[in-house]
């Protein structure tokens, strides 16, 4: 599969099992990480950090379903990216650095290109490792904790495993798992809106005819779903993203009929979807249009915004996007509080 | 002093019409209808009443007026002490290295939420002062502030010194019952507020406490 680096964003929140005040990572860091009860945040973060760490500087992280581990290669000599580990910045709260992680459990051979007779069994209990850049933010004063991750491709990528990785790291004896949700900060979302088309709409739903019928085929087909779809035809109709809500509401008038005596308009179908297209990166987004309303999450490729080299983003340069990214959009999007500010 | 004076009135004036527009948030609302719509209406509001007004302010008016002003000046004045130290205790800076972002925030809204409290409620004390110093003209000038303005006109063929003394003085006595209509809705308006806000601050504050 073709290499083409893409950035993903996944929020998650602490999910105490006791009710009431939402527990933030310094009470984490408390009740899970036995720190100290006078402890600042920073020094809080300083544990989550260690609690993050812990786990894939001295081992494999390993996922048996997914068939994937993360770890981090302490040798200098195999691992180019040791340098670029991950490390905390302890007055932000956050983490940014290069992990390692790939397949295993995998029949694969390791073979010199210039001599084919030089090969040997990888081994199924070896993993293949490829270097990814994280960046996480686990914040002491706040319930919600953010991580963004790069991928090169479907199946370069560890994305599934990291994700499940905070998810354990963040559970306990008085936490349930965290449950990270991906999402997309809103400049990205608004770079593909604006050269995004419509590229067709579904409507789906369930029908359940109760009438009794003598007809053997009717008779089979008690319940059953319906799909409508809807695509603009020809050239220099392409329908802006834009406009969505409206094409949505055209639709909805139309009435598909079930039964000569039952008429059921779109807009009581189940579910609507949209297939929207970006001319310029061709790249193609569903959105389920009843639940993620004006929100959506297309994919970030960072092809244009880094230097890429041999389908390696330049991590330094990557590190400075999230950054960037992370300070001014997405820090304003998770912490609604930090807007606020004191008028002197 | 005068100079001082002159300075901080100016200064408590552009405090309190801008903590008008500011939420607690510290998020200023800098748009044209935050800016001027409350404002023209009260203007259009106080030159209605002039026009209506034709003997200027009545008698008993001018009393019961001022005795209102003088209660809303001797209450808002013990608010504005009593405010001070209550609304707002900065929390230390062990507690803040520790603090979580509600109690953050808190902190923010209420130091916020004191500032806009003491300009507006400061401010409303020194129109209700204006306002009085206005009427005051009233009581000691009375039958010439009771000028019924639909008796003259403008005649701009026969302009001399009488002539320009009266549309001067006029002009003054228009402006005397602009001023102590529209300033008067002002302190309306900025009581409701501050009232209204200091009920609901204080329920707030209680709640956050009982949770």
């Amino acid at each position: 599969m073709a290499s083409n680096p893409k950035l993903e964003f996944y929020k998650f929140e602490l999910n105490s099992t006791t009710n009431g005040k939402k527990k933030t990572f310094r009470d984490f860091a408390i009740e899970e990480l036995k720190a100290d009860k006078t402890a600042s945040n920073d020094e809080a973060f300083k544990l989550c950090f260690a609690h993050f760490i812990k786990t894939i500087e001295s081992k494999h992280a390993k996922s048996d379903k997914k068939k994937k581990t993360i770890t981090i290669i302490a040798n200098a000599k195999t691992n180019p990216y040791l340098s670029s580990k991950p490390a905390p910045n302890i007055k932000k709260h956050t983490i940014s650095g290069v992990i390692n992680g790939g397949p295993y459990d995998k029949d694969a051979i390791v073979s010199d290109i210039a001599d084919k007779e030089n090969n040997s069994i990888l081994g199924r209990n070896k993993s293949i490792l490829l270097p990814y850049f994280v960046f996480v933010y686990l914040p002491s004063d706040y319930h919600q904790g953010f991580f963004a991750i790069h991928s090169n491709s479907a199946a370069e990528s560890v994305t599934a495993i990291f994700r499940s990785y905070i998810s354990n790291l963040f559970s306990g004896k008085n936490y349930n798992k965290a449950i990270p949700e991906a999402f997309c900060p809103q400049s990205f979302q608004d770079e593909f809106r604006k050269g995004a088309t419509i590229k067709n709409l579904t409507f789906s739903t369930t029908i359940i005819d109760n009438s009794h019928s003598t007809d053997p085929i009717q008779s089979l087909l008690q319940e059953y779903s319906i799909k409508i779809e809807a695509t603009p035809k020809g050239k220099g109709r392409a329908i802006s993203i834009n406009k969505g809500q409206k094409v949505i509401d055209f639709f909805e008038q139309k009435i598909f009929k079930a039964k000569n005596d039952k008429e059921l308009p779109l807009n009581k179908f189940t579910k609507k979807s949209l297939v929207a297209e970006n001319d310029v990166t061709k790249k193609t987004k569903v959105f389920e249009w009843d639940k993620k309303d004006d929100d959506f999450v297309p994919t970030v490729l960072l092809t244009g915004r880094i230097k890429i080299k041999d389908g390696i983003p330049d991590f330094e340069e990557l590190k400075k996007l999230c950054t960037n990214v992370f300070e001014d959009e997405i820090l304003k999007e998770l912490r609604p509080d930090l807007n606020a500010r004191k008028v002197n | 002093m005068q100079g001082k004076l002159i300075e901080y009135i100016i200064e408590l004036r552009q405090s309190a019409n801008s903590w008008e527009r500011t939420d607690i948030n510290g998020d200023e609302n800098t748009s044209l209808s935050a800016r001027f719509l409350k404002k023209s209406i009260f203007c259009i509001i106080a030159v209605v009443f002039i026009y209506k007004l034709n003997d200027g302010f009545p008698h008993f008016f001018v009393d019961f007026s001022s005795k209102t002003l003088a209660i809303i000046v001797g209450l808002f004045m013990t608010a504005i002490i009593f405010s001070f130290n209550k609304f707002y205790e900065p929390i230390s800076k062990e507690k803040k290295d520790k603090a979580d972002a509600t109690e953050k925030l808190n902190d923010t809204r209420d130091f916020n939420y004191a500032k806009q409290f003491a300009y507006i409620t400061s401010y409303n004390v020194v129109l209700c002062l204006f306002v009085l110093a206005a009427l005051s003209l009233n009581t000691l000038f009375e039958d010439k502030m009771n000028a019924n303005l639909h008796h003259y006109d403008f005649n701009l063929k026969n302009i001399d010194r009488h002539s320009t003394w009266l549309f001067l003085k006029l002009s003054f006595i228009t402006l005397q019952r602009f001023f102590v209509l529209y300033w008067m809705l002002r302190i309306l308006f900025s009581t409701l507020f501050s009232v209204s806000s200091m009920v609901k601050f204080m329920t707030t504050k209680l709640n956050r406490h009982n949770d």
